[in-house]
């Protein structure tokens, strides 16, 4: 291959990336320049156009890609811009979807398409719409993620009512509930599952959950490790809670054993204890981001001048 | 530091700079015509080499703006596609001009503070 073959081969290169109207003319005008370019060369080096000497203009000339979209600019099928976001999603669904598949295998692939898709749309529809549509508007302050001493008491009355003696005594709730009408002994637990680590794990990340609830309460207000903390507890509690879903063995020990007595029960509440789960960990997932986008110090409120009325 | 991202920070500003002011070189070359070859060369010449692979692809968009006008030359060998400036390069071309001219003058003062 000489190096009038190499030329040719290159603008052929270039030509295929362009849109058909503007192809040969590129192509005719790209062919002459890299011949008078090619020559140029040749003569500055005392020689005749090789090979070599043609391949390495067009080494410096780029990729035929590249040159074709400095002679036509292709938009990017997903903006540059979005490229945070969409790792953002792009992970969290992941995530969501190993959390929520419920030991099946999730179809990450098929989440990451879809993902592109809908931010190539994103990007499309918003390059038709008129300039300024999409611009950048303030909003009032997010709320806070957590609220302060009422809010976190309540959240551990809460959690200590609800699920936690639902958890402790499902058959002693049951029986509350009810008025002492529902089935007698229905939820009544195996021996095996009341004295099982599962339990007490289970049992310990509901109290941490719980207890630190009750020092941002005392404290009047959420520091960076009660958030963090908040944060450990609750990925600790949605995983065991998960746990409950899939057949439970003591250590060492193969043989699973059944949280109810009752095998009725028993397959009911495990696809619930999963789901409980699931729920938990997408909404510490949630928290985790918002722990991760934190601005720290926030910033001060302004101070107010004396004088400062209401009407400014 | 490291001297080589001190050389390459140095490298970058200056094809940045140059890039800046590449429409302008091109459009004042243009004023005449000229085909992709020779107004590299008056540009080299002139103390500006730009590379093949930006200049020429240049060319094209600067003529899909409106700001040039092109033809195709068949009676030279090879044939050759001629640019110049039109009406609204001209224009154009003034604008850039008294920019580049209030620009240079601000850099100075700057520079003088310096």
């Amino acid at each position: 291959m000489n190096a009038h073959d190499v030329i040719e081969s290159y603008v052929r290169d270039v030509a295929r990336f362009l849109p058909r109207d503007k192809r040969n003319d590129v192509a005719l005008e790209l062919r002459e320049l890299l011949h008078d370019e090619l020559a140029g060369k040749a003569a500055a080096a005392g020689r005749g156009p090789d090979r070599a000497l043609a391949m390495k203009l067009l080494a410096g000339f780029g990729r035929p890609a590249q040159v074709a979209s400095r002679y036509q600019p292709r938009n990017p099928l997903v903006d540059p811009e979005d490229n945070h976001n969409f790792v953002i999603w792009a992970v969290v669904g992941f995530l969501a979807l190993a959390v929520l598949s419920g030991g099946s295998k999730p179809d990450l692939l098929g989440w990451l398409g879809l993902l592109f898709v809908v931010f190539a749309c994103i990007a499309w529809f918003r390059r038709r719409q008129p300039a300024g549509t999409f611009n950048w508007k303030p909003r009032v302050q997010d709320k806070a993620l957590h609220g302060g001493r009422w809010p976190a008491l309540l959240s551990a009355a809460g959690l200590v009512v609800f699920p936690l003696a639902l958890y402790l005594s499902p058959q002693g709730y049951w029986d509350l509930a009810t008025i002492g009408r529902g089935v007698a002994g229905g939820l009544l637990q195996t021996a095996e599952f009341l004295d099982s680590w599962q339990r007490m794990a289970t049992i310990g990340w509901f109290a941490l959950v719980i207890a630190n609830y009750l020092v941002v309460a005392v404290q009047d207000g959420w520091k960076r490790w009660n958030r963090r903390l908040g944060i450990v507890a609750h990925v600790g509690l949605g995983l065991m809670l998960m746990a409950h879903a899939v057949p439970m063995t003591a250590f060492l020990a193969l043989e699973p054993f059944a949280i109810f007595i009752a095998p009725g029960a028993d397959a009911i509440a495990r696809p619930w204890f999963g789901f409980a789960g699931a729920i938990v960990i997408l909404c510490v997932l949630y928290d985790m981001y918002r722990e991760w986008v934190r601005v720290e110090p926030a910033a001060a409120v302004p101070p107010v001048s004396p004088g400062a009325t209401v009407a400014g | 530091m490291s001297p080589s991202h001190a050389s390459d920070s140095k490298e970058t500003g200056l094809v940045e700079l140059r890039r800046g002011v590449l429409v302008l070189a091109v459009l004042s070359q243009l004023r005449r015509r000229q085909y992709g070859y020779s107004l590299r060369q008056a540009l080299a010449e002139g103390g500006m080499p730009i590379e093949e692979g930006t200049l020429y692809p240049l060319l094209r968009r600067l003529e899909a703006q409106g700001l040039l006008a092109s033809e195709w030359d068949t009676d030279t060998a090879p044939p050759r596609r001629y640019y110049r400036l039109n009406a609204t390069g001209r224009q154009a071309l003034a604008t850039l001009a008294d920019a580049w001219r209030s620009q240079v003058a601000a850099i100075d003062g700057f520079l003088g503070e310096a």
